[in-house]
């Protein structure tokens, strides 16, 4: 009775304000309401591992030393670029694991590289093959699904030309494999090169917080887009499923969507010192392009509808959700701090302002969980977080968030325009130490 | 090689033949077929010692039902218990204790709040944060306690009956979660309701009543037995709002940091720690985000501000003095403390170096002990402070007692095998334990039954309605009314215009008071005189010039708890 009074007398007193002021209030509460909820469930997810110590324990590899029991069949993909790809078949041939091969994939056009692969394979014959794609035009799924008719291992891995594999990591894998019955194992993949620029180290922290965190909440949901390289999937069920999608720019999302969408179940285990070590775009340009390419992916993968099939609501929410996080969380990153120049320039009145606040609050505690992160980072890989780089952090803020939205912006362009050609990004080997690779690669 | 051939120039996926259900799809079968992965961790097929620890739980945590289930022990005791307090709390809580003029103001402002969405009924100077008159006038306005009760001071006690409900219930858990036996979390409840200190204090209309659950909520989730990141954020966040309630609640937030420290993971640390952290300042960021926006966070003239009001709490306010002047004010609110009870503090403050010496109650200790410090400062020792050291006090007594208890019976236990050792132990501390409590039976008991007795039947109120009635037949509505706080909201809904029904205080304080009454008291008809306005110091010269031109026309009650009603000299009607 007296709770019906109440609200009878706040609806009066909203009826009191002219057309526009209601308007206005209700789309500034509309939006205020929505750039929370974007920004709490992106934080919660962000922090998913950390939920309890027990969870955080679940995200690791297994200690239990199993002997090994699966056989292995490693995909690289290289494309112009011969600068690093010698590096990574060396370093993978060099795996601790009795049952292993690498499939080096080049293109038929791309004589430097196949010369590369050609001399590694030759001082490995009995681990490196080299497979020659040629398909037209080139790109990474066509080159996966050319390696996948070859591949003789039980599990099928993707690594990229430039990364750095950690010896252990198949014997670690094969354990989590053993360990989970799974059919996917995606392990951690890290930029390093935290230093490089401006954007390295934010670019740095969101693979930090995505395969440190957020991926075992899509495993845990069954709902995964998957990692780019450092994914095990078990081969006769790659087959089953037809390969990777050689039409889609995010082929990793796409085949861990149709995967999630048939039922598989997906393990993801992260080690610092298993993670596969990747560097940051080497300019703005470049992170600019990837970007576009991952955030145009996703929305192919949207639209593919693959994920419709996910058995349960909640499952087709959160992939709805996540593969539209992209434009969300850019249209999030610019307009928070157009609202609080708002609050502080315009003359808002009071309740309006404080109602633009609250969205801020869940921004400034992800900021203040990223110096967490930031500070995590450097201690789990030994270097020493400065002053400067949190400053960097802070700073780097809203630049960042205004690149990650004009790419999405710019994904839907080319998406509309049916834009939908390869935009590689190029290689240099900034997260090697010095001396591995000193010569620069190209964009194609 | 032998299989899986892909079909080039043709998405995979989209041909029906190539559909394979890898696993069944429903959560239930998948569990099922792959041992091992996503179990819940309520599972118990999981066998033992099958690295059962390093699973990944499911993000489904058993059902309401299921946790209830598990606590029914604890909640069909404490159910129990909390019928007994609600029926001593509220049987007569609008009589007694007489009302003072703090209650009548955070009541006014809750119903300025809802009647005239302000946050005072006079300008708002930033005395006290406003989230706890916020949340009196959401409970006033959502059930409408204004229009039911017979005054608007038992509206506003009908709230605190509220809070102290849940407070018992988050004590209980505090205690439970501190690894006590459920008996002693129950005498923790009963001791903190109970004691006539507590009782009364906890009836009257204070900000520090509706801070106490959030700061002992903070508490329970800090102690979150999982260590879970969302309780630690969550705990962050009813702090801030402690604060927001009411000021002193900074004061605890060492204590609450320790019993985080004490307890938390080192694994999840960083990360719950930060984003506590962040919760907890940026709900107070919002205060003072709005006194910013309000262009009121620094002094200026024609202004109030949030700088002046800080600076007033801490440093202008007269000091109460040292408690050890027999003559101060300081020693004057510690009488008024211990004339209620003496145990319930007298009890734990004997007990604060036990209580450090046993490590799960030191942070609760040390919350109890910073109060009492407070009370030996020399600056303004406000009345309502010791109801902030009555949960703490509370939990000292019944962890002391706890632990008593278990230390004996867990000597029994080792020493079982050599008989006479295990004789000459036995029950020493049980024994100890039973005859505090006997003592305590028989001495305390009676006092407290006494004093109980007495709030829950002695109309200590009476005076003030009486004049309320008396003011409402014989003082024509166009008169003009100085008057205590405490009667404000109830003049006012009888129809007094409340541009001229003024509280004493804002007549020297308030600007806009002073303006529209540039003569003073001399302005005004009546004066209605209470215990605090004539205890008040003479730093309010219009109040006591007003005291010295009137004289009684009508007086109800006696002693220092009658409230008169005085006829101004040169009365404008």
């Amino acid at each position: 009775m007296a709770a019906r009074r109440a609200v009878e007398s706040a609806v009066r007193e909203l009826g009191d304000l002219s057309p526009l002021e209601l308007v206005l209030f209700g789309l500034l509460g509309l939006f205020a309401l929505v750039l929370t909820v974007i920004a709490v469930t992106s934080l919660w997810w962000m922090l998913h591992a950390w939920r309890t110590p027990a969870s955080l324990l679940a995200t690791g590899f297994p200690t239990s030393q199993t002997a090994p029991r699966h056989s292995f069949s490693l995909i690289v993909p290289a494309r112009h670029e011969e600068a690093v790809l010698g590096a990574t078949l060396e370093r993978l041939a060099g795996s601790h694991h009795p049952h292993f091969e690498v499939l080096a994939v080049v293109g038929d056009d791309d004589p430097d590289t196949r010369a590369v692969a050609e001399q590694t394979a030759a001082r490995h014959p009995d681990r490196i093959r080299v497979l020659v794609d040629h398909s037209q035009p080139k790109n990474k799924p066509k080159a996966l699904n050319t390696a996948l008719s070859a591949c003789g291992g039980a599990v099928t891995a993707v690594f990229d030309a430039e990364d750095e594999v950690h010896p252990e990591l198949l014997r670690h894998v094969d354990a989590r494999f053993c360990d989970t019955g799974a059919d996917v194992v995606q392990g951690g993949v890290q930029l390093m090169n935290y230093r490089s620029s401006w954007y390295a180290l934010r670019n740095v922290l969101e693979y930090y917080f995505w395969f440190r965190s957020r991926l075992h909440f899509h495993a845990q949901q069954r709902f995964i887009p998957l990692g780019g390289n450092t994914v095990f999937i078990r081969t006769d069920r790659l087959r089953e499923v037809g390969g990777w999608d050689p039409e889609c720019l995010a082929e990793d999302c796409e085949i861990g969507v149709r995967l999630s969408s048939r039922g598989a179940t997906v393990a993801v285990a992260y080690d610092p010192d298993l993670v596969t070590r990747e560097e940051t775009p080497g300019s703005v340009r470049e992170l600019f392009k990837q970007r576009t390419r991952w955030n145009q992916g996703f929305l192919q993968v949207l639209r593919k509808g693959e994920w419709r099939r996910l058995p349960t609501m909640r499952q087709r929410l959160l992939a709805r959700y996540t593969l539209a996080m992209p434009f969300l969380q850019a249209f999030t990153g610019v307009l928070i701090p157009v609202s609080l120049a708002t609050m502080i320039l315009l003359d808002l009145p009071v309740l309006a302002a404080l109602i633009t606040f609250v969205p801020l609050v869940a921004t400034l505690a992800t900021l203040a969980v990223e110096a967490a992160g930031l500070g995590e980072f450097c201690r789990s890989y030994g270097y020493r977080a400065r002053l400067r780089d949190y400053l960097r952090l802070l700073v780097g803020t809203f630049p960042y968030h205004l690149l990650l939205g004009a790419a999405a912006l710019r994904a839907v362009l080319r998406e509309r325009r049916g834009e939908r050609g390869w935009e590689k990004t190029a290689h240099v080997g900034a997260h090697r130490t010095a001396g591995t690779g000193q010569a620069s690669g190209r964009a194609s | 090689m032998t299989h899986g051939r892909v079909t080039p120039g043709r998405g995979p996926g989209t041909d029906p033949s190539q559909t394979v259900e890898l696993r069944p799809a429903t959560p239930a079968g998948n569990r099922e077929a792959i041992p091992g992965t996503e179990r819940p961790a309520t599972d118990k097929s999981l066998p033992p010692g099958a690295g059962g620890d390093r699973r990944e739980w499911s993000g489904r945590p058993p059902g309401l039902f299921e946790r209830l289930w598990r606590h029914r022990a604890s909640i069909a005791l404490l159910l129990g218990l909390l019928v007994v307090v609600a029926v001593i709390h509220a049987t007569g809580m609008a009589r007694a204790p007489q009302r003072v003029d703090d209650e009548g103001t955070y009541v006014a402002q809750a119903w300025a709040v809802q009647h005239w969405r302000t946050l005072a009924h006079y300008t708002y100077w930033y005395d006290h944060p406003p989230l706890g008159w916020l949340l009196l006038a959401a409970w006033t306005a959502l059930t409408g306690a204004f229009d039911r009760a017979a005054t608007a001071i038992a509206a506003g006690r009908e709230f605190m009956l509220a809070v102290q409900l849940l407070s018992a219930a988050l004590l209980y858990g505090v205690a439970r979660r501190l690894g006590m036996r459920r008996a002693a979390a129950a005498g923790a409840v009963l001791v903190f309701s109970l004691s006539p200190l507590a009782l009364g204090m906890h009836r009257a209309v204070f900000l520090d009543n509706v801070a106490t659950p959030l700061v002992l909520a903070a508490f329970l989730l800090v102690l979150s037995p999982t260590h879970r990141l969302a309780a630690h954020a969550a705990a962050g966040l009813c702090l801030g709002a402690a604060v927001l309630v009411k000021e002193t609640s900074l004061l605890l937030v060492p204590a609450a940091l320790w019993q985080y420290w004490q307890v938390s993971d080192r694994r999840t640390r960083r990360y719950s720690l930060i984003l506590a952290g962040a919760l907890f300042a940026l709900v107070i960021a919002t205060y003072l985000l709005y006194a910013t926006l309000r262009g009121e966070l620094l002094p200026g003239p024609e202004h109030v501000s949030l700088v002046d009001a800080i600076r007033f709490q801490l440093t202008e306010r007269a000091g109460s003095g040292s408690p050890l002047d027999p003559d101060s004010l300081s020693r004057r609110t510690l009488e008024l403390w211990l004339g209620q009870d003496l145990w319930l503090l007298g009890a734990a403050t004997m007990l604060v170096p036990v209580g450090l010496a046993i490590r799960r109650l030191r942070p609760v200790t040390a919350a109890f002990a910073i109060l009492a410090a407070m009370v030996l400062r020399p600056g303004y020792l406000p009345v309502p402070l010791v109801i902030g050291m009555l949960p703490f006090a509370s939990l000292l007594l019944a962890g002391v007692a706890d632990t008593a208890w278990g230390w004996s019976a867990s000597r029994i236990e080792g020493a079982d095998t050599t008989g006479r050792r295990a004789y000459r132990s036995l029950a020493l501390g049980p024994m100890l334990v039973a005859a505090s409590l006997a003592v305590a039976v028989v001495v305390v008991g009676p006092q407290w039954w006494q004093r109980d007795h007495e709030l829950m039947t002695v109309d200590q109120d009476r005076p003030f309605r009486q004049a309320e009635t008396w003011i409402a037949a014989n003082v024509p509505h166009q008169a003009r009314l100085l008057v205590d706080d405490a009667l404000w909201v109830d003049l006012v809904e009888r129809g007094y215009p409340p541009g001229q029904v003024i509280w004493f205080y804002k007549l020297d304080t308030d600007r806009d008071i002073q303006g529209r009454y540039p003569r003073g008291w001399r302005e005004f008809d009546y004066l209605i005189s209470t215990a605090t306005l004539r205890s008040f110091p003479d730093s309010l010269p219009q109040a006591r010039e007003a005291q010295r031109r009137s004289r009684v026309v009508a007086s109800f009650g006696r002693g220092s708890q009658r409230v008169e009603i005085r006829h101004l000299q040169g009365s404008p009607l």
